[in-house]
């Protein structure tokens, strides 16, 4: 789908003048920002499913959540930094 | 991520979400789930494209420079996954790399995630919407001081929503590399994801 999609970006490119792209790209930027909150909004209305679930877990999810965003997140900034450096 | 998505606006829609769907108990079906996401995807797909033309004007170092950022942020966040599995247990690896391999595509990781389990779904969109936060809070400080490394920090959300953050303390040189380090990643996580969840990756 993604390479489908920038297949067609491609030849839409290639058709449409400068002006005509800048215009394109400023209202795929609203759609997608759109889609975006309308998957946000299915996310928060599939956790409401959970939401005992998640509270009964309580320190394990804080412990997850933080975990999974600062773990990854630390070690991609170390790597690069080590290889970038050599 | 996506196309100026403020975190604070974001995190408002989610709360909402829970809410609504805590009053109403309503059930969205997965088709309609899938049907958005593809259009997401086909969309992100079309603006690359849009882009393509810009980015293969490029210098070829700094396509190099970039891939090696791609490179780096990839192995980051999947080692990071690992040790974070190894540290709590659960849920299984292949989620657990899944999680963190959203690189802070929270849309995407927490939409795929979802039509698994609601618990995966809200791990990997909370996950990496910190990530982008995180980017935001350290990002000033630490680009100061290193250059090109920092990058990496945002994952995907280089391309879009950190962006204006990292030209503006790194200048627009720096800003060029985290675009293609960010649009590249948007690339490869639509891929790497269903293969971990699928259990093609070991």
């Amino acid at each position: 789908m993604l390479a489908t999609g920038v297949l067609a970006g491609l030849l839409i490119s290639k058709v449409l003048s400068k002006k005509e792209n800048t215009s394109l790209m400023k209202n795929l930027g609203r759609t997608t920002l759109a889609l975006t909150y309308i998957l946000v909004f299915i996310i928060g209305l599939r956790t409401s499913q959970v939401l005992p679930d998640v509270l009964m877990k309580g320190l394990h999810v804080v412990a997850a959540v933080l975990a999974f965003s600062a773990i990854p997140t630390i070690l991609s900034f170390a790597i690069s930094y080590i290889m970038l450096r050599s | 991520m996506f196309k100026n998505a403020s975190a604070s606006r974001i995190t408002i829609v989610f709360v909402l979400g829970v809410i609504v769907g805590l009053i109403t108990k309503v059930k969205i079906i997965d088709d309609f789930l899938w049907v958005t996401l593809f259009s997401l995807i086909f969309l992100v797909g079309v603006s690359m494209g849009l882009d393509m033309s810009r980015i293969l004007a490029m210098s070829r170092e700094k396509i190099l420079w970039s891939l090696k950022l791609v490179i780096a942020t990839v192995a980051g966040s999947l080692s990071g996954g690992l040790i974070t599995y190894l540290l709590l247990g659960k849920p299984a690896l292949r989620y657990s790399l899944a999680i963190s391999a959203g690189m802070g595509w929270y849309s995407f990781t927490g939409t795929y995630l979802t039509s698994m389990d609601p618990y995966l779904g809200f791990l990997g969109y909370l996950s990496n919407v910190l990530r982008e936060i995180y980017t935001y809070v350290t990002y000033p400080i630490l680009g100061k001081k290193l250059r090109h490394s920092p990058i990496s920090l945002g994952g995907a959300t280089t391309m879009d929503t950190t962006l204006p953050v990292i030209t503006s303390v790194s200048g627009s040189e720096v800003g060029v590399l985290a675009f293609i380090h960010g649009a590249l990643l948007t690339l490869i996580i639509p891929v790497i994801i269903p293969a971990l969840v699928s259990g093609l990756l070991p």
